[in-house]
């Protein structure tokens, strides 16, 4: 706390620091994973099952947790913050970031005689960098 | 290996914040609300910073081509310019040239095969078969002993011959001071046109054009720290712990906000005030959220963005923010983000950046409401040096 000076200010008077933090291993991670079906949907076509809603992102993102990491890996929370078509973005617990990146990355699964499987797209201690490296790729075409 | 970290420093005037230095950046975001952008956007828009966007190249060219006398003489001896290769980090090569010296991050056979003076990376190397993965080389083109014709000079021109040779992508942008204040006025460019350099010419120049987007009904928080909260001191009492983590918390939750803000297609689901979701789905809340929604307005750029550039792009908001009289100053506040590639091996300061374990790179600011001053956070990935 910058203390009371009565006095008139020295010549060479020391502004007072910028308070300063560093925060590592918070709270969450965030995760940009892409959902792919074989053979692919057309989204010409008005599919009832393209783009795949919230309900079919969560039940297939616990299928691949349970499989991979049972009981455990179902119970991970997961927020599913906003989906773009083919691509959503998650929030997890940090401490989870490496088994949910493995989970999802190795599942294969089956619906509807498609297969499915996701694409880590990013993943990332914060959310901002996600956004970031994403938008690197633009600025190169 | 260490883990990501996030510098965060809070700036109450009369402290000063340390300025923004990153050197290749590829996008820069303002947020504002709409209301206080309405105001200002006229001034905004015409304000020094965006009458003279930062101009860039998209150059396709081996790397020898910056040995040329013209290209060697106009931007690398004299002059001031940013190049930067493309490259996944720690995967592929990748060269870098800012404030003169010329930066490589380049793997094994590449290194040994090009002769030039280089140690192994800080990062991206293991043990035992990773040992010698990676190798930086760190050229300074504007010593006296770079010369055309110059022993290290040659060295370095039989490197590009033979290994180097392949024509890469680049992005290339000229920061020297008579450029800048040109901005295409008649018999400047004149003058300039005579020393630019060939390769640049066959190539378009690249002005950023600032697109702005509004966003209505989105959720918004009061952007004020929790009661009792602070980021240092107050003693070691299990109270003054909490309020240290509260904030830690706190501000953690804004930078999450803002980067909801800046997803590629629109703010997230999430932020949209009329839908909701079942807690089961996503328990993301905007915390000490205003009553009602917010319409927010945000400004885009995106270039090869200097950093100097972008400082002073900040400051002429700042002012104009300064300027207003009639918003209550509770609901002012701006953001800036500012992303900066993260590809890159090197740090202006000339450390090295880890590939592995990045988790991307950039710097936000944040005008507080009303006295609170402004909030800046740098992420830096685990295992840089």
């Amino acid at each position: 706390m910058p203390a009371e000076n009565p006095l008139p200010p020295a010549k060479r008077q020391k502004l007072p620091p910028p308070e300063q933090v560093t925060i590592r291993e918070h709270d969450w991670a965030y995760a940009n994973l892409q959902i792919l079906y074989d053979p692919p949907y057309d989204p010409a076509k008005n599919d009832a099952a393209w783009p795949p809603d919230i309900l079919t992102w969560r039940t297939t993102l616990t299928t691949a947790l349970t499989q991979f990491l049972g009981l455990s890996g179902a119970a991970i929370g997961i927020d599913i913050l906003h989906l773009d078509r083919d691509e959503a973005w998650l929030r997890i617990p940090r401490a989870e970031k490496q088994r949910f990146q493995a989970a999802v990355s190795g599942y294969l699964g089956s619906t509807d005689g498609r297969s499915i499987g996701f694409r880590v797209l990013g993943i990332s201690d914060f959310l901002m960098g996600l956004v970031s490296k994403k938008a690197e790729t633009s600025i190169w075409d | 290996m260490p883990s990501p970290k996030c510098f965060v420093s809070l700036v109450k005037p009369p402290a000063k914040r340390k300025p923004f230095v990153n050197a290749f950046n590829h996008r820069i975001d303002l947020l504002l609300p709409t209301d206080v952008y309405d105001i200002i956007s006229q001034s905004l828009l015409s304000c020094p910073s965006l009458a003279a966007p930062p101009v860039y190249h998209r150059l396709v060219m081996p790397l020898g081509e910056i040995l040329e006398p013209t290209f060697f003489n106009t931007h690398i001896k004299s002059g001031n310019i940013l190049l930067l290769s493309r490259g996944r980090l720690d995967v592929e090569n990748i060269i870098c040239l800012s404030d003169g010296v010329l930066r490589m991050n380049l793997d094994t056979e590449t290194y040994e095969r090009a002769g030039l003076q280089g140690q192994p990376a800080k990062c991206g190397n293991g043990s035992g078969a990773m040992k010698r993965r990676r190798f930086v080389v760190e050229l300074n083109l504007r010593s006296p002993s770079y010369l055309t014709g110059s022993k290290s000079f040659n060295r370095l021109k039989r490197a590009c011959e033979n290994v180097l040779n392949q024509p890469q992508v680049f992005l290339f942008a000229d920061l020297s001071p008579s450029k800048l204040s040109s901005s295409g006025s008649g018999s400047s460019a004149a003058d300039s046109a005579a020393a630019i350099p060939e390769i640049i010419t066959k190539f378009p120049v690249r002005t950023p054009v600032p697109v702005v987007e509004t966003f209505t009904d989105v959720r918004i928080p009061a952007f004020r720290a929790p009661t009792n909260s602070r980021p240092h001191g107050g003693g070691k009492s299990e109270e003054a712990n909490y309020n240290r983590g509260i904030w830690r918390d706190w501000v953690m939750e804004i930078h999450e906000y803002l980067s909801l803000l800046l997803l590629p297609s629109g703010p997230a689901d999430r932020l949209r005030a009329t839908t909701s979701v079942d807690p089961y789905l996503s328990t993301y809340a905007v915390d000490d959220e205003l009553e009602s929604p917010s319409t927010v307005t945000k400004l885009q750029l995106v270039g090869l963005i200097p950093a100097k550039w972008a400082e002073a792009f900040w400051e002429n908001m700042e002012r104009l923010l300064e300027s207003l009289t009639e918003e209550k100053p509770e609901t002012v506040w701006a953001a800036m983000v500012i992303h900066g590639f993260d590809d890159v091996p090197f740090e202006p300061t000339g450390k090295q950046r880890a590939g592995l374990d990045a988790c991307g790179n950039a710097y936000s600011i944040l005008k507080l409401p009303g006295e609170g001053g402004a909030m800046t956070w740098e992420i830096v990935g685990g295992g840089n040096e």
